[in-house]
């Protein structure tokens, strides 16, 4: 093999990776490559003559089987053999020379090589027939002969076995036979009533509602669960789940500013209520796309239109009319995503490569919205009242017209140009005129773009009272009286609903296919499917629509569309199974994957309608279904594994990992901490509340839901991404959010049981819905055991805001700025000797008004007839003068009772500054002792390090029974506390000479470890437990704040076992 | 999911091992089976010439017509109005009729190139035989969000993946320890449009970027929760895992809870490692004052270009700074001012950034790319600032095969639009993807039945930038 194909065949392999590593269900990575790479060099250079129109020496490549055929001089290609295949010959100028154009690039050679030698795939069952061609100036029948755009048959059923519950088993059971597999057996019942539960209401089951439906014997006992939860209000918060994924729903504007969407939880709470009211398809899909034409009285109809709002909107966007056509094109891929599941996003800049959609197609959909106008004030009213509103209000606009008119050219120019917000000035002139214009003499575009722009401006029309004056204010006022004159006939404002849409009249913009040409398109549907334009009935006038969009709605929802109940279908079994029977379920095109039971598909679509196309119905069939039942894990039989390792026949269930709201509302169920309430206003992630209820901002997502996938609300989701990464196990195992949880399930544990065994099967039965075995009781009570060993005894939770950083240096230091803020441990372990040298560094805001001592790190009570030492800085009255780095030492001098002695550096450091400081103290045993102070000011660079000496009368010293405190003494009195920061505070057993200092030069250039053997103890506040000493002597210090209580490691145990439990697997997926 | 025939779990029981194993020995060093994680390194297209980038993003828009893109011109018609031969544009603040504003900068040719660069720029200028000056780009956001959103992802919309997750989808990533993708902001949590800059869009969240922050806890949930020390965690953590074990051992063929045990095991190794990549007081005196450490303008950034040297050396592979978090480069009035800080705040750290790339070979291997989401106008606004400028700014390049010491592409006499060899944002991506050896137009994700490409089918690689 040659280089070349070694890095080819590479190639190759990175490809399949990038396309099955990614996404589990491509296995279609051939058909792919294709489509991509293979079936657009055959057109454009080979089908010209080897097509439909010519068959230059008996040839075609339109289709696998004729290129194996061949032509006059044999087979064209030979599958998986290159060197065989003529037209390899032929594009490498071998023996033909084709293209007789030029020779093909070596790339394009190369792919044509790659190709053969991935076995020639040609995506379609219908591999015989030629292709359709990848230009398609029209629809022709094989187009409309693809599968999904076939009408729904009601197929006849497979024959039922002793396995077969229902319809479904037996479309299943046919498919699996036919590849010699057998279905799973079915699952024990703790198994189906946790998955039941997680499925249709998206919370775990309680351990009562598990034991009972365990034993519960009657033969109806797993259908009388699936109708109370299927008629549970919680059915519909994780069910609705679903649809708002696919609707791209979110509560802020996805710019910049992001601004909430105060109003846009009425839309979650319009989709949670149709679905657990069972609302009929039709009318769902009917009221979100035209409630305000078909439904004008009825709040949730005009809700429900809230569908064509959640766009991302940029609040100060000068391009109006670009951000207006981004709108729209975000509407025509929505609706087509959504309840078409026809990606036709390629459509919008040329007609699709694979589908029979034209880019015409694209805009006659687009046509539909092109009248659209987002309002936030749209009346609520029945038609008779808009009726009436409608005829009262055209009789006062009229009798006032030409008032009115006259008060626009005096008001208008002044509103505008003084309009507070983004400025009319900022606009481009084609716009400004827009705004300019009266509503009544814009165009029914220049409406949409002057309102549009009017967002970004406020209106003040006090500015008219300051700013008209003379004889334009006098008729000013004049025409006011005039117009007051006509109040009476004026009609009352109707109630209005924000947030909502309406048609900007009943006239639409035209809408151009962009390019050149720019063709005028009409409304029109999917031309394979409909051709010919749109019928549109005008509704009534006062509405005043265009009634397109109802159009839209009638047609999508008319029971002739394949689509829409073939893709609403599919998608519920695929939420149900983790896969749908088209696995692309948003893409039911060529680029998306082939049904793997296209008649179950229909037949369950044929159903789906039959139920008056609602989606209980649908569920029930589902989940009653041995299908559904099966066990999802047991010992795999060899051959299902290797005929269907995807298990896409459904030899069994498939497992899968909780999405993550249900992660996140099981653990509030769990820690018995969830709030049911349903409905309302959005709340802050951090309230108990059910997942669907919490703010959904696009540019900050609640960082436990975005670990888990949820989505981010910038386009429809049909799919959720699995992903498990380290981040993900750090937020959980590390992050607050499961800790918190953990804690409150603890304490819900030892409300509910006594004794470790029985704590641990409480929890097993909470957590995992089924009873802990033996040996599982006996793992997790080891833990209970041995796990205080490793929980620290004084184990602190610490106030943030004691860490602070020291200017010009890394990490953390201790902030201490009250008595009970200083740190300390008990007796300094392993503190032999009597020599011994203090380090710190240190900040120090303030000092004393009166003698006290600012303390840095001391080994002394207070007493000064106690042994001790304490490292410090006087204070305003101190004998010593302010600021004088001292020592205090209470020592033997060989008189019997101790001596208290400070010895003073004269050193001074200034406040709200960094230094390193050190005293190093020897003892001589003939009281001719010298202590060392040092310092060193870390704020400039070069600063030297100084030193000053002072004798001491001590002989001996032994290291003192207190406490070692950290920015304090060790006892209750609020006072010669530190203020300011204390960073790296270190103790030897030594008066270490200067080279062994913690500032010296081998120090800072980490030539030598910070800690030695001479060292006792070494804070820096950096581990991971802040307050941990960094050498092996274990001298941990502690928060002495006196109203910590030391940690109970029986209790943190306990929290760490069910903090396990919350980070198990076992919790995380569902079998 | 593809099961595997011999996974890790029953890999781990044979060689004895386990979590409690890897905790003891402190972190293997062997990679753990990476090739079935979605991040293993991945082989590229053709020769890679840079194996990371460090992406260096002025956040507001920084004047190429005052520091990269010298305008004669400009001074010449100062405080008349733009020449009617020029096509007007939608700016952002409706500028477009304003006076045309002079440069105040001074222009010099720097090092052997002879690259104009500004005073504004006196270290960079330095360095001025390491640039590849790109002075023709273009882009469509007009406003910052729009203008951001498109430099990282394309499209000024949100929703597609950005160009680091894009990287870390095609390429993987050769340290498993850390994350593949990172983010520093110099203004904590302010970048406009937030964390969906540097998000995976439609891709699983295992491309997206990882934000760290300041300090010493740069990553989130990066240490111990207070009160849980070492042991405390390894006692959890191999209680978890016996019984995460337990529960997979029936469940042999569903490989997604073998990847769920293993990310406890990498998050447990980030735990190990990470913070030794982010101890910047590892770094020698004369190290940190080549990024200008000691000086307090430029200390904030200077400590995050040392950190990107610090995680590329550590084989991350796209570290993505900002600089001016919060569009502080926007400089609609006082540009003097502004700019004077701005550029005072970021030329010596990025000068040293390069410089310390170079003398430590990484430069070769790394691509620098430098530039804001759009450039100026050369007309005023309040007099003394300049709009947002999308079509024609400078972005320059260093390191990574690209063509040292050049300029590439013009902009009109005024610097409003690009003019010769334009380079759209599209183009940029697939450069920079060429660099790193993929072809953009071979890296393909499949969305909704759509073969989606890093540059919408829309990008040409700029081969000039080359050497």
């Amino acid at each position: 093999m040659s280089t070349a194909s070694i890095c080819r065949l590479a190639l190759g392999i990175l490809l399949c990776l990038l396309g099955s590593d990614v996404l589990a269900k491509d296995n279609d990575a051939g058909d792919r490559y294709f489509e991509n790479e293979i079936r657009p060099l055959l057109v454009k250079h080979c089908h010209q003559c080897h097509g439909p129109k010519k068959q230059k020496s008996g040839l075609r490549l339109d289709s696998l089987a004729s290129a194996l055929r061949g032509g006059e001089n044999g087979a064209a290609v030979v599958k998986s053999k290159p060197a065989e295949s003529l037209l390899l010959e032929a594009v490498k100028y071998e023996s033909f020379e084709m293209p007789p154009s030029g020779k093909l690039p070596s790339e394009a050679i190369a792919k044509f090589e790659k190709w053969v030698s991935m076995g020639a795939p040609w995506p379609g069952s219908d591999a015989d027939a030629p292709q359709p061609d990848i230009r398609k100036e029209h629809i022709t029948d094989l187009d409309r002969a693809y599968w999904a755009f076939q009408p729904v048959q009601r197929p006849s059923l497979p024959e039922a076995t002793k396995w077969t519950r229902n319809e479904i088993d037996r479309f299943i059971l046919r498919r699996l036979k036919k590849e010699s597999l057998s279905p799973a057996p079915e699952a024990d019942r703790a198994t189906l009533v946790r998955r039941l539960y997680f499925d249709l209401v998206g919370l775990p089951p309680s351990p009562v509602a598990v034991q009972d439906f365990v034993n519960d014997t009657s033969a109806d006992a797993y259908e009388k669960l699936v109708d109370q939860l299927l008629a549970s209000p919680h059915y519909g918060e994780h069910w609705g789940r679903h649809w708002l994924d696919l609707v791209r729903y979110a509560e802020s504007d996805g710019f910049r500013a992001d601004a909430y969407r105060s109003a846009a939880y009425k839309y979650r709470d319009y989709v949670i209520k149709s679905l657990n009211d069972d609302k009929s398809y039709v009318q769902f899909v009917r009221e979100q796309l035209a409630g305000d034409e078909i439904d004008p009285g009825n709040p949730n109809a005009l809700t429900a239109t809230m569908f064509l709002r959640h766009w991302i909107y940029e609040h100060n966007q000068r391009d109006v009319e670009g951000q207006w056509q981004d709108i729209l094109n975000d509407l025509t891929n929505v609706t087509s995503d959504v309840f078409l599941g026809m990606g036709m996003g390629c459509a919008r800049c040329h007609d699709h490569k694979f589908d029979p959609i034209l880019q015409k197609d694209y805009f006659r959909l687009q046509a539909f919205f092109r009248p659209l106008l987002p309002r936030e004030n749209q009346p609520l009213a029945a038609l008779e009242v808009r009726q009436e509103h409608h005829r009262q209000f055209k009789s006062w606009a009229d009798k006032t017209d030409a008032i009115r008119k006259e008060l626009h050219t005096i008001e208008s120019p002044i509103l505008l140009n003084k309009a507070g917000g983004e400025g009319f000035s900022k606009f481009v002139p084609v716009i400004k005129a827009m705004m300019v214009k009266r509503t009544e003499e814009r165009g029914p575009y220049e409406h949409q773009i002057a309102s549009m722009a009017a967002k970004q401006l406020k209106f003040d029309r006090k500015v008219l009272d300051k700013e008209l004056k003379g004889d334009v204010r006098k008729r000013w006022e004049e025409l006011h009286q005039m117009l007051k004159a006509h109040d009476a006939t004026k009609p009352k404002p109707l109630p209005t609903v924000p947030f909502a849409v309406s048609d900007v009249g009943p006239l639409s913009p035209v809408t151009k296919v962009p390019g050149p040409r720019g063709e005028v398109v009409e409304p029109g549907f999917l031309t394979v499917l409909h051709k010919g334009n749109a019928a549109i009935t005008p509704p009534d006038e006062s509405l005043q629509s265009t009634g397109r969009r109802t159009a839209l709605a009638n047609w999508i929802t008319s029971p002739e569309n394949p689509l829409t109940t073939r893709v609403i279908t599919n998608r519920i079994w695929q939420y149900h199974f983790g896969r749908g029977i088209v696995p692309t379920s948003s893409d039911l095109g060529r680029l998306g994957e082939k049904p793997t039971h296209p008649e179950l598909l229909d037949w369950l679509t044929s159903e789906f309608i039959r139920g008056e196309w609602r989606f209980k119905h649908l569920h029930k069939v589902i989940v009653m279904s041995a299908t559904y039942r099966q066990r999802s894990y047991f010992d795999y039989p060899s051959q299902a594994v290797v005929k269907d390792p995807q298990n896409t026949l459904l030899w069994r269930m498939n497992s899968r990992r909780l999405q993550a709201e249900q992660v996140r509302d099981a653990s509030l169920l769990i820690s018995g901490e969830l709030n049911t309430n349903r409905g309302g206003a959005s709340v802050a992630s951090s309230e108990p509340r059910r997942s669907v209820y919490t703010k959904q901002l696009r540019n900050s997502p609640d960082s436990v839901l975005a670990a888990f996938d949820a989505p981010d609300g910038y386009s429809s989701i049909s799919e959720r991404s699995v992903t498990t990464t380290s981040p993900q196990a750090l937020l959980l195992i590390n992050g607050n959010y499961v800790l918190s949880r953990a804690k409150a399930f603890a304490k819900r544990i030892q409300k509910e049981a006594d004794g470790p065994r029985e704590r641990i099967e409480r929890a097993y039965e909470i957590a995992y819905g089924r009873k802990a075995t033996a040996k599982e009781v006996d793992a997790a009570a080891e833990f209970l055991e041995t796990q205080p060993d490793n929980i620290p005894e004084h184990t602190i939770e610490i106030d943030p805001k004691r860490w602070a950083a020291i200017p010009n240096r890394d990490g953390n230091a201790a902030q201490i700025t009250k008595s009970d803020e200083k740190l300390q441990i008990g007796t300094l372990k392993n503190a032999k000797g009597d020599d011994f040298t203090v380090e710190a560094v240190i900040v120090l805001k303030s000092i004393f008004p009166d003698a006290s001592v600012r303390t840095i790190a001391s080994a002394w009570n207070g007493n000064t007839s106690s042994l001790g030492w304490s490292l410090g800085v006087t204070s305003e009255k101190s004998a010593y003068q302010p600021r004088n780095l001292i020592a205090q030492v209470i020592g033997d001098t060989g008189q019997g009772a101790p001596k208290y002695e400070v010895i003073a550096s004269d050193l001074r450091p200034e406040l709200n500054k960094p230094y390193y400081v050190a005293v190093s103290i020897d003892f001589d045993g003939a009281g001719q002792g010298i202590a060392t102070f040092y310092m060193k000011d870390l704020s400039r660079k070069n600063a030297p390090l100084i030193s000053s000496k002072a004798k001491h009368p001590f002989k001996r010293f032994e290291l003192p029974s207190a406490s070692v405190v950290v920015g304090g003494r060790d006892h209750q009195k609020p006072n010669h506390h530190w203020d300011g920061l204390i960073d790296d505070v270190r103790i030897s057993k030594t008066a270490l000479p200067e080279s062994a200092l913690l500032i010296a030069e081998s120090f800072a250039n980490k030539k030598q470890p910070r800690a030695s053997e001479e060292t006792l103890a070494l804070w820096d506040f950096e581990s991971a437990n802040r307050l941990h000493d960094a050498t092996p002597n274990q001298n941990h210090l502690f928060a002495a704040t006196e109203s910590t209580p030391p940690q109970d490691r029986e209790v943190s145990s306990l929290i760490d076992f069910c903090h396990v439990l919350l980070n198990s697997s076992e919790f995380l997926y569902v079998d | 999911m593809n099961s595997i025939p011999l996974n890790r779990r029953q890999m781990l029981a044979h060689a004895g091992t386990g979590f409690g194993a890897l905790a003891l020995s402190h972190l293997m060093q062997a990679e753990l089976l990476a090739g079935d994680s979605p991040l293993a390194a991945k082989i590229t297209h053709h020769a890679a010439r840079a194996d990371n980038v460090i992406f260096l993003f002025m956040e507001g828009g920084p004047s190429h017509i005052d520091t990269f893109d010298p305008k004669p011109k400009l001074d010449e018609l100062a405080g008349q109005p733009l020449p009617k031969s020029f096509k007007r544009v939608v700016t952002a603040m409706g500028e477009v009729e304003s006076p045309l504003l002079a440069s105040k900068r001074k222009w010099k040719q720097h090092g052997e190139s002879g690259l104009w660069i500004s005073d504004w720029l006196p270290n960079i200028a330095k360095r001025a035989d390491d640039l590849c000056v790109l002075r023709s780009c273009w882009t469509n956001g007009i406003n910052h969000s729009g203008g951001v959103c498109q430099m990282n992802t394309g499209t000024p919309l949100g929703g597609r993946p950005s160009l680091g997750a894009w990287a870390t989808y095609g390429l993987g990533t050769v340290n498993q320890s850390l994350p593949a993708f990172v983010v520093i902001e110099d203004n904590f949590g302010k970048t406009v449009n937030g964390p969906r800059n540097w998000g995976s869009g439609f891709m699983p969240a295992v491309y997206q970027g990882t934000a760290l922050t300041g300090g010493k806890n740069p990553i989130a949930n990066l240490n111990l929760p207070p009160g849980v020390d070492n042991n405390r965690q390894i006692g959890k953590l191999k209680f978890l895992d016996s019984v995460n074990q337990r529960h997979a051992s029936s469940r042999s063929q569903n490989s997604e809870l073998e990847a769920r045990i293993r990310s406890y095991e990498l998050a447990f190794r980030m735990q190990a490692e990470a913070p030794e990549a982010v101890d910047l007081s590892q770094e020698t005196e004369a190290t940190q004052e080549l990024y200008g450490l000691h000086q307090k303008e430029t200390e904030g950034f200077g400590r995050n270009c040392l950190l990107a040297r610090r995680l590329v050396e550590r084989g991350v592979r796209f570290v993505q700074l900002y600089h001016g978090s919060g569009s502080k480069w926007d400089a609609h009035s006082g540009i003097e001012a502004n700019h004077s800080k701005m550029c005072g705040a970021m030329d010596l750290p990025v000068a040293g950034l390069i410089e310390d790339l170079k003398q430590r070979g990484l430069l070769e291997r790394t691509l620098v790319l430098w530039g804001g989401e759009f450039g100026r106008t050369p007309m005023s606004e309040k007099g003394d600032g300049r709009d947002h400028n999308p079509t024609g700014f400078t972005m320059f390049m260093a390191g990574g095969g690209v063509k040292a010491g050049t300029a590439i592409g013009t902009t009109d006499e005024l610097g409003f639009h690009a003019v010769e060899k334009r380079v759209h944002v599209h183009d940029l991506h697939a450069t920079v993807m060429h660099a790193l050896g993929v072809d953009h137009k071979q890296m393909i994700y499949y969305h909704k039945g759509r073969p989606e490409r890093i540059d919408q089918n829309e990008g040409h690689v700029c081969h000039d930038v080359f050497a």
